[in-house]
């Protein structure tokens, strides 16, 4: 068989567009080993355990970590476990990454992290470093941990916490006593916490599921506030731009003031006590259950909506707000 | 199915070319959608009728037209360079490589950008405290700061995490006091003169930390109410730059904080909010919501 000139060209031109093929893909495979830091990364994982002198026992735990992330969990036992892991491009930056733990029988127990300075010390990536910290200790200790850009469990401790960080989540679950809880862009979530919660974001989503206790107080700026099966004897919830939805139980004597100004307040309420509600929706409707009396006036500011439903006990005062928004209220029976 | 994959579809499908399963959807497509029924049914019709219509045979006129234009465009293509013969040679294989180059191109970018970890952590200043002093209050750091030469920080993207840290909580200050400027005319002047005390307060400490960290301060009123500024704004050319440490950043972010706080209040509830709080001669911190708010965790 006789190959014409235009079949030869058409050969050399796949071989060629086939070498260019391999030749970029060679050239990607380079490029990602060159690139991907995780492709290099040194990681070390170091547990410490703290003992407190006999005797004594752990009442406070300060953490600060502003390379990654904090978890918190509360045990049994009347030590502190530590556990870090370091995460670096090289072992030489691994080894100015630092774990510090001041312990003091007088005083909160200190652990930090911070990366060391060398003299020819220069830029690191974002991300190329991190120290994650695991801690465990006794449930009884109060905690205040803050971090930068991160995630910051708190998980089965007791005597209340103050928790910090810039960017990231923050989760607290199965906790107790007074939980104050910051970020200023994140998310928080709080489940089956009993005491006071003061919770606040400035931008991001703010769950809070299953909370009994004193005082609710959760404030968001820009996004929603959501929840659920929530029996606290005060509660204030405060949304700029986002609508709060609170499901739960009103207890007799109790204050609830839910206000949003940009966002729908929607309140679904199980309660044996009478209810006594204001409900001011500058810009908006205000949609009342059937059986609840609805008047104007009443003493309540000009344009308010009044309702009461009947009950035994003290009266729940609720206090809803809208200014540009809908409110929602409606009671199921228990 | 959607409408659009019908109008590729339909040449194929009215030829009888396509395949049972691509034809079963379409035919499912048409029985719920009335319109694409409707087209494909007159575009059956349009072509049933051009069936039907007489062949034409073009006239030698035309062929010997075409004949000649074909001769005078193979001429032209004889005079041309030997650079166009060449090109023509290339340009087949162009658009593989051209594909492939691209590629490369927007995968090594990608891989080159600054990672994304999976909690975002900050980028790590060339010198920062030495672990035993990273416990201490940022206060007294600086104290430390003034005698050992200033931390230079190096990494970018610290710094910009830390600007846009600034700014959120500065963009946030400006949206509520906007609000507020907007209500406090309806206000009694006993209100206004609570809140404009209270704001002072707040201002005096803001512009405090901002001075501490050498970031720049409203010669106006003293405060952070200026535009949203980053790390690398500074107070003036001879001050150190401005330190982009998170840590550094507590006592300022948490003054933001318990203004913050206050004007949500205020947002909300309008003057009824002033009438509930009394500020305590301890300053900024006594407002409410911003007692805890206010405080650093106890370093």
């Amino acid at each position: 068989m006789v190959i014409g000139a235009g079949e030869r060209r058409a050969a050399r031109s796949g071989r060629v567009a086939l070498g260019m093929i391999v030749c970029g893909v060679l050239w990607l495979s380079a490029a990602a080993a060159l690139a991907d830091p995780t492709r290099a990364l040194v990681v070390e994982r170091d547990e410490v355990e703290i003992a407190p002198p006999a005797g004594l026992k752990v009442t406070s735990l300060l953490v600060d970590n502003r390379l990654g992330d904090i978890r918190v969990e509360g045990h049994e036992r009347p030590v502190i476990t530590i556990s870090a892991r370091k995460q670096a491009a090289s072992a030489t930056v691994l080894e100015r990454l630092k774990v510090t733990v001041i312990p003091d029988a007088n005083g909160p127990v200190r652990i930090s992290t911070a990366m060391i300075a060398t003299d020819d010390a220069r830029p690191i990536p974002t991300g190329a470093v991190r120290i994650d910290l695991v801690i465990r200790a006794p449930r009884g200790a109060h905690v205040a941990a803050q971090l930068w850009n991160g995630r910051l469990a708190l998980i089965g401790m007791e005597n209340g916490a103050d928790l910090l960080a810039n960017e990231g989540q923050i989760v607290v679950h199965n906790a107790s006593g007074s939980i104050m809880a910051q970020v200023a862009s994140g998310t928080q979530q709080f489940v089956e916490v009993v005491g006071k919660v003061d919770a606040r974001v400035i931008s991001g989503e703010m769950n809070l599921d299953t909370i009994r206790g004193e005082r609710l107080d959760a404030s968001v700026q820009e996004g929603h506030i959501d929840s659920r099966q929530v029996r606290v004897r005060e509660a204030w919830l405060r949304a700029i731009r986002g609508d709060i939805r609170f499901r739960g139980e009103a207890v007799a004597g109790g204050q609830y003031h839910l206000g949003s100004f940009r966002g729908d307040v929607e309140v679904e309420l199980v309660t044996t006590a009478p209810v006594s509600l204001v409900a001011h929706a500058d810009a908006g409707t205000v949609s009342l259950p059937p059986g609840m009396e609805r008047r104007s006036g009443g003493g309540a500011a000009e344009g308010a909506i009044v309702g009461t439903a009947p009950g035994s006990g003290a009266p729940a005062m609720f206090e809803l707000r809208s200014r540009i928004g809908n409110i929602r209220f409606a009671i199921a029976q228990p | 199915m959607r409408c659009g994959d019908v109008q590729s579809l339909a040449s194929e499908y009215l030829d009888g070319h396509l395949d049972e399963a691509r034809g079963s959807a379409l035919r499912g497509h048409l029985h719920e959608c009335e319109a694409c029924h409707t087209w494909i049914h007159d575009l059956a019709r349009v072509r049933d009728v051009a069936r039907e219509l007489p062949t034409l045979d073009p006239s030698p006129a035309l062929w010997s037209a075409i004949e000649r234009g074909l001769a005078d465009a193979e001429i032209a293509d004889a005079h041309r360079s030997r650079f166009w013969l060449g090109w023509q040679a290339l340009r087949p294989r162009l658009l593989p490589a051209a594909v492939v180059v691209a590629a490369a191109a927007a995968v090594t970018l990608w891989l080159t950008r600054a990672p994304t970890p999976r909690a975002e952590a900050p980028a790590v200043a060339v010198k920062t405290a030495a672990p035993s002093g990273a416990g201490q209050p940022a206060r007294a750091r600086r104290g430390a700061a003034e005698v050992a030469p200033r931390e230079r920080v190096l990494s970018t993207m610290r710094e910009r995490q830390v600007a846009a840290a600034d700014k959120r909580y500065l963009t946030t200050l400006t949206e509520l006091r906007g609000v507020i400027d907007a209500e406090r005319s309806r206000w009694s002047q006993t209100s206004i003169g609570k809140l404009d005390r209270a704001l002072a307060e707040f201002a005096a400490e803001a512009a405090r930390e901002r001075r501490a960290l050498n970031l720049a301060v409203s010669a106006a009123d003293g405060s952070a109410n200026d535009a949203p500024q980053g790390a690398a704004s500074v107070a003036s050319a001879d001050a150190a730059p401005p330190t982009a440490e998170p840590r550094e950043r507590d006592a300022l972010y948490a003054v933001y904080r318990a203004e913050i706080a206050l004007l949500q209040d205020l947002a909300i509830y309008g003057e009824d909010a002033l009438a509930r709080i009394e500020p305590q001669p301890n300053g900024v911190g006594a407002w409410p919501g911003s007692a805890r708010a206010r405080g650093g965790l106890g370093w």
